[in-house]
């Protein structure tokens, strides 16, 4: 929390992106086994990720980053529910999705394998405006209420940050709207009378779930950004649809004393510089490098140092799985050297490392965070 | 303004009724589709395949004007099939076996097509035997392999010791490409091309053809 505060820590904190298939595979279990528990959590994945997470924080000696909580809402008795039906097919289970509204059925189908991530093979809204209607009957127009206090809070306890999630627009309809990015994108070209529409419910319902949570103090709110990643994107896109939620969202935290955290992995300099520049956004990551990215975390440093706290921005996808553990510490001394200097800087990876990452590299990044780290 | 640099504009702004309108008209003036094609709807997509590898353009803005090519193509491409024209040459693309992603893909194909080529979208979770299915069928001159996730690019290996195992190798030259896939990758796995986007992946094809 000292370096999300722009500040300097006793050392640079090590936080590599290991969510979530480093400590699936580490458990040797069916992936599908721990995201399928049938436990009530409150935020994505399941009870039993969140605590294979908190052990591989354990494991790797290295500071956590929380990302799975949430606060619960509290349903009008009469709203429509999804419910779930488990069917195991060829690769894994295959969980349906159905949600009976007035207006009739929303469904959608997710894929949880053993060995691989979730994917959603249908989703809610394929026919954009009838089953838009359905969807606020499900989500509700407001006022959204939540329980006070987050169920899981503890269960990071002092090993990081808690850090509940807020999809950013282009991610909540990405998972909403059947079709892919394309769908989606043909929708904001083609449909961008109507895409007004539902941004606004997007907009009210998500500054009324920050409201929720700031007032529950967890140590930071964090955005996700991924769909508005400009290596599927566009800083058209980015300044249309998430800019207002941002600019707003970020002050709502401070006036809580919670930080505000953008996640948008890719490419993504041009937008550092518009959340430098535009937005009261305390923390920014994974500012990846190429090939994945194109963040100069130096430059970065220079530039948005007295803005941004900085983290990130090591490959995942190629050198945090092909480099030699004498590789990571070279690169990670590099960073240090770049972009620690008075702090506000987490020693980091960029999005989510692979699931056959080695688990000698990670040591080496928190073996540099403690030696060559240290203030 | 010429009804060829007309229509290349309205293909570069993306607006696919316009593009569809000019076409049209050039067409009733009596302009050769081969010209329409070339002049007009490919000149139009090379300023955006150029933009968006320079960085300057970005997906949303390209699949708009892959709406406007499109547009255009489905006046024009009837004519060119009486008329007997040739395409560039011709590519099967697919993301492979227990991969979903298909926006690189779905990109590399808009950008193929946009430069003149004829393509053919295998879809998502492609295992090996589609792959050799389509080579017996479409006869492609290029087959383009795509992933998104480490734990499938390597089904991209598999699929080219299939195509040795099947004497299909020198009958059709192979590209890869895809987030987590590096010119390095290529080479290890045997294939013959390299793309790190959608843009360079036009010239590697057309370089491949060229030396084939």
């Amino acid at each position: 929390m000292t370096a999300f505060r722009r500040k300097k820590a006793d050392r640079v904190p090590v936080c590599p992106d290991i969510s979530v298939m480093v400590p699936a595979k580490r458990t040797g279990r069916p992936f599908y086994e721990l995201f399928l528990d049938g436990s009530d959590h409150t935020g994505w994945t399941s009870e039993t990720y969140t605590k294979v997470y908190v052990d591989t924080v354990k494991y790797f000696g290295m500071d956590g980053w929380y990302v799975y909580g949430g606060l619960k809402e509290i349903r009008p008795p009469d709203a429509p529910e999804f419910i779930d039906t488990i069917e195991t097919v060829q690769d894994g289970k295959l969980v349906k999705r159905i949600c009976h509204t007035r207006l009739g059925d929303l469904t959608e189908e997710e894929m949880f394998f053993a060995d691989e991530p979730p994917w959603k093979e249908t989703k809610p809204v394929k026919d954009l405006k009838e089953d838009f209607k359905k969807l606020k009957l499900w989500m509700g127009t407001g006022p959204w209420k939540y329980e006070a206090t987050f169920r899981d809070r503890d269960r990071i306890g002092n090993l990081g940050v808690y850090s509940p999630v807020v999809p950013v627009f282009q991610d909540w309809w990405f998972n909403l709207r059947h079709g892919g990015f394309e769908r989606c994108f043909m929708d904001f070209h083609e449909e961008e009378e109507f895409m007004e529409e539902v941004h606004e419910l997007y907009l009210e319902w998500a500054l009324a779930y920050v409201r929720a949570l700031a007032k529950a103090h967890p140590d930071e709110v964090m955005f996700g950004g991924s769909s508005a990643s400009l290596s599927i994107s566009s800083p058209a896109l980015f300044r249309k649809y998430e800019l207002p939620l941002l600019q707003q969202a970020a002050k709502i935290c401070h006036e809580e004393g919670v930080l505000a955290h953008l996640h948008v992995c890719g490419r993504s300099w041009e937008l550092v510089e518009i959340v430098a520049e535009e937005t009261d956004i305390d923390v920014m990551e994974p500012m990846e490098e190429p090939p994945g990215g194109n963040v100069d975390i130096a430059e970065a440093k220079r530039r948005f140092g007295n803005k941004l706290c900085i983290k990130g921005n090591i490959n995942t996808f190629d050198f945090m799985l092909n480099a030699t553990p004498e590789q990571v510490k070279e690169k990670c001394r590099r960073l240090i050297d770049a972009a620690a200097a008075d702090g506000g800087f987490v020693l980091s990876t960029g999005d989510q490392c692979g699931r056959d990452t080695p688990h000698e590299n990670i040591f080496a990044m928190v073996e540099v965070a403690e030696t060559y780290g240290r203030y | 303004m010429d009804r060829y640099a007309e229509i290349a504009q309205h293909v570069q702004n993306g607006y696919s009724e316009k593009a569809r309108k000019a076409v049209e008209a050039a067409l009733a003036e009596g302009c050769p589709a081969g010209r329409v094609l070339k002049e007009g709807l490919i000149a139009g997509m090379e300023v955006v395949a150029a933009k968006f590898k320079s960085g300057q353009m970005f997906l949303p803005e390209v699949l708009a004007v892959a709406g406007a090519m499109k547009a255009g193509m489905e006046l024009v491409k009837p004519l060119l099939v009486a008329a007997n024209h040739e395409p560039l040459g011709k590519v099967v693309l697919g993301t492979v076996r227990g991969d979903m992603h298909d926006i690189g893909k779905n990109l590399v194909a808009i950008m193929l097509q946009g430069a003149g080529f004829d393509v053919v979208d295998l879809g998502t979770d492609v295992r090996v035997e589609k792959f050799i299915e389509a080579i017996e069928r479409e006869n492609p001159d290029i087959i383009g392999m795509s992933a998104l996730l480490t734990t499938t690019m390597v089904h991209m290996k598999t699929v080219i010791e299939v195509l040795k195992q099947r004497d299909l190798r020198t009958r059709v030259k192979v590209i890869v490409g895809g987030a987590p896939i590096s010119k390095n990758f290529a080479s290890e796995i045997g294939a013959d091309g390299y793309a790190r986007d959608a843009a360079t992946a036009v010239d590697v094809v057309k370089d491949l053809l060229d030396n084939k």
